[in-house]
């Protein structure tokens, strides 16, 4: 008997501190975005991640702001880690942000650094890509890729990622990066929208 | 399986591939539970109803997914019809014969949606696109065997 009502207090303790361990996660996440949202120089509104996208062949999320809280099309999206994305379409509601990873998204970058230009493109997968560099480009492993400024709605200074490879595209005539984003763009739960 | 409960499965499916499955990732690929009910869904009724169950699907996967043109609606619609006329043809009722059917549709679905951002104008290199594409039909194959097991589909 004393050992059933032991071993239920057990189970109940154990439960706690799983919510507990859950809530502090979410306390640093959120005192993480606090902070961006402070610093940062842009306007910013804060989103929960609802849903992703169901197919392999995009990469999206379904964030619970939409033209209710003044979100339109275009707007780029950031976690306090760096860039995630940019919304492609918007409800009342919900907007669907498209993630950096997607093939049909791309941004103009440069390397920290060099400043290097580039265009950094999605793979569908967890790395990107950094095409057009010229074939002697000053590039190197474990440089930092920013977002140059020059697309359009993007901030000058975003951080993409940082460089894992790179390597001679086929042809010969120019290099290209592999690119891990600073964003953990599989486990996005909280984003920011920024307005220009 | 009654209309309605057919209903609720695509509605289940739909609901943990867009919140559950992408934690599931591997090598940046999820299972297609929803292909795969639509797969489940043509070979258990009548024309009329598995295609408009299979484009109610394909529906929720355009309104989740980043393209901006009903692919999904249009092709999930097709496999159906697809499904339907080659089961009137020959036996597919074992789970091995119907997981090789789900592969098969994943891999078409692949080229169509290649040929698709082909036509938009949207690059996918070759490496990536045969990735995705074998990998995913498999994954979602195998895991359709796993669905078959829970609805005790034999």
């Amino acid at each position: 008997m004393e050992n059933e009502r032991l071993r239920n207090q057990n189970e109940f303790l154990r439960q706690k501190i799983n919510n507990l361990a859950q809530v502090y996660r979410e306390n640093v996440r959120l005192n993480n975005l606090l902070s961006l949202k402070q610093k940062s120089p842009y306007k910013v509104i804060p989103a929960k991640v609802i849903a992703r996208s169901p197919d392999s062949w995009s990469s999206a999320i379904i964030i619970d702001k939409g033209s209710n809280s003044g979100i339109r099309q275009g707007l780029v999206v950031i976690n306090y880690l760096g860039l995630v994305g940019r919304v492609v379409e918007t409800s009342s509601l919900t907007s669907k942000v498209m993630l950096i990873n997607d093939s049909n998204l791309g941004i103009s970058a440069i390397v920290q650094r060099s400043r290097q230009e580039g265009l950094i493109c999605g793979t569908l997968g967890s790395s990107l890509i950094m095409r057009y560099l010229p074939k002697d480009a000053d590039i190197k492993v474990s440089d930092v890729i920013i977002t140059s400024g020059l697309t359009e709605n993007y901030p000058k200074g975003l951080i993409i990622g940082t460089v894992t490879d790179v390597g001679e595209e086929f042809s010969g005539l120019s290099r290209y990066a592999i690119v891990r984003p600073a964003a953990n763009l599989s486990n996005i739960e909280e984003v920011l929208v920024i307005f220009p | 399986m009654s209309k309605r409960l057919l209903l609720s499965f695509i509605f289940i499916c739909v609901i943990l591939q867009i919140t559950i499955i992408p934690y599931f990732k591997i090598f940046g690929i999820k299972p297609d539970l929803i292909l795969s009910s639509v797969v489940i869904v043509s070979l258990s009724c009548d024309l009329k109803l598995a295609l408009a169950l299979s484009i109610f699907a394909g529906a929720f996967k355009d309104i989740f997914g980043a393209n901006t043109f009903a692919i999904n609606s249009l092709v999930s619609g097709l496999w159906s019809l697809l499904v339907i006329k080659l089961s009137r043809r020959i036996a597919i009722d074992i789970n091995l014969s119907r997981a090789g059917l789900i592969f098969v549709i994943a891999i078409l679905n692949a080229f169509v949606v290649r040929i698709f951002f082909w036509y938009s104008g949207t690059y996918v290199p070759l490496g990536i696109f045969l990735r995705i594409s074998f990998l995913d039909s498999l994954y979602t194959a195998l895991v359709s065997l796993l669905v078959f097991r829970v609805l005790k589909i034999k």
